[in-house]
């Protein structure tokens, strides 16, 4: 038999009790409230607030995050088929990440120890979901609270590939700032949309464009290969901004040495495509410089232009 | 840091002597220092007995060198329930010294050693069954059959699907 001033658990001042229910999954904390009439009447309230925060069936989603360098579909959690998931229930946090309701979110996040990293439905990462739904201030608070920046979805998607995904399109350059959160994180990016053209394009000032430049290199094993038939350089020619050329020019010098198909050179080109900024800054370097080129910049300029 | 050593007196009449720095961890104590001033006299915990303070100053020796907790709004403070490894060890104790340690850090205001208290409490609670939880606790259950169903269909959101 217990001592008479033995302490039990609903002995603990209901605040107390609150406190370690709040510690507990919505699953565990209902069962608590099913095992009496005066806890269950204390737990109404929090209960409550789960349901709020959307925490039903979380289960689902809380499982393992992937890094990019592993693209296997192993041990993804499950993807739904499209019909199935529209059926299931609607994931009020995952509505709380589109629709962007930070205070949700947060409080999943801090109150109800809700993993940062968990899946919808679909088998997407919430931060992904953010970053499509062009959510800064959620994704924000999600790489702050510990969400994997390289996590991926089931296609070995990470949230910096869903980001280039966003580039074309209008008012683009409201995703920079999301781009810097990205990048600071650092994510990295496990397709190579980050090589397209809209993202060379894009006015990311020097410092940043470094930044992608060099996650793209440290991440993309065949960027070399990229200079090999040229394409790509032309295109940075035609289409890159200044500072994505001098970003490519401060990692590689010998590109202002490299021919191209015809023999004509970086310098050349860029005057072919009207580039008057890029010749400007390829001469200022040969200014600098004792390095000659073999073909006269200013003649193909004057001719081209 | 002074090594200045201050005595207390529990509740059953037993006086403990700890060093200031220590007894510091809990933010009744430091508050009270400094309304009083330092005193030579043995401070009384009228709340707490012998065998729960000195769990409670065995935690906060342990935990001294912790950088003090800075408030509601850190970040920081995303809830799991891990528990150190230390921390571990020392929460396995019946359940009745179980509470007692959660009454004391919660009237000692000591929010690290409360924390930990309540993630056992969760941990004891997770994954068991309303019978089970009962059990454990101790709880009488009030429910009628009806009752319980009516609930538990009420609530279906929380269960797992």
């Amino acid at each position: 038999m217990e001592t008479p001033r033995s302490v039990l658990l609903t002995d603990l001042p209901p605040e107390l009790i609150l406190l370690c229910a709040e510690y507990l999954p919505p699953p565990d904390a209902f069962r608590l409230s099913l095992t009496s009439k005066e806890l269950r009447g204390l737990l109404t309230n929090l209960l409550g607030e789960m349901r709020e925060c959307g925490l039903a069936g979380a289960k689902h989603y809380r499982l393992r995050t992937y890094l990019c360098t592993e693209a296997g579909r192993e041990g993804h959690p499950r993807r739904r088929s499209d019909r199935v998931s529209r059926a299931l229930p609607r994931q009020p946090l995952v509505e709380a990440v589109r629709t962007g309701q930070v205070v949700v979110v947060e409080k999943a996040l801090l109150r109800f120890q809700q993993d940062p990293n968990s899946y919808d439905l679909a088998a997407k990462p919430l931060l992904h979901s953010a970053v499509l739904y062009r959510r800064l201030d959620i994704a924000r608070l999600l790489l702050q609270h510990g969400a994997d920046p390289n996590v991926t979805s089931e296609h070995g998607r990470t949230a910096l590939d869903c980001w280039t995904s966003l580039v074309e399109g209008k008012n683009v350059s409201e995703r920079i700032p999301m781009l810097e959160l990205l990048l600071a994180h650092g994510a990295k990016p496990a397709q190579p949309g980050l090589l397209n053209e809209a993202v060379r394009r894009l006015p990311l000032g020097l410092e940043l464009t470094r930044r992608v430049v060099q996650v793209i290199y440290d991440n993309m094993e065949d960027l070399n290969d990229l200079f090999g038939p040229s394409l790509f350089l032309r295109k940075t020619l035609k289409f890159a901004t200044l500072d994505y050329v001098r970003t490519l020019v401060t990692l590689w010098p010998n590109l202002l040495e490299r021919r191209f198909y015809d023999g004509g050179c970086l310098a050349a080109w860029a005057a072919h495509y009207g580039r008057v900024d890029i010749v400007a800054y390829v001469q200022s370097i040969w200014g600098l410089s004792s390095l000659e080129p073999d073909v006269e910049p200013d003649v193909e300029l004057d001719a081209d232009l | 840091m002074s090594a200045q050593m201050l005595t207390f007196l529990s509740n059953d009449g037993v006086e403990i002597t700890i060093a200031r720095d220590v007894a510091e961890r809990s933010v009744l104590i430091k508050n009270m220092l400094e309304d009083l001033g330092d005193t030579d006299e043995a401070i009384p915990i009228p709340n707490v007995n012998e065998a729960v303070l000195r769990k409670v100053i065995e935690w906060c020796e342990h935990h001294k060198g912790d950088p003090p907790s800075t408030g509601d709004d850190d970040d920081s403070r995303r809830k799991t329930t891990d528990i150190d490894e230390w921390d571990q060890k020392f929460m396995q104790v019946d359940q009745e010294m179980l509470f007692e340690i959660i009454l004391a850090a919660n009237y000692l205001d000591i929010k690290g050693l409360l924390d930990v208290g309540c993630k056992t409490v969760a941990n004891m609670i997770k994954g068991k069954s309303p019978e089970e939880i009962r059990k454990t606790f101790n709880i009488q259950n009030d429910f009628t059959p009806e009752e319980e169903d009516q609930i538990r269909r009420e609530n279906e959101w929380a269960e797992d699907r």
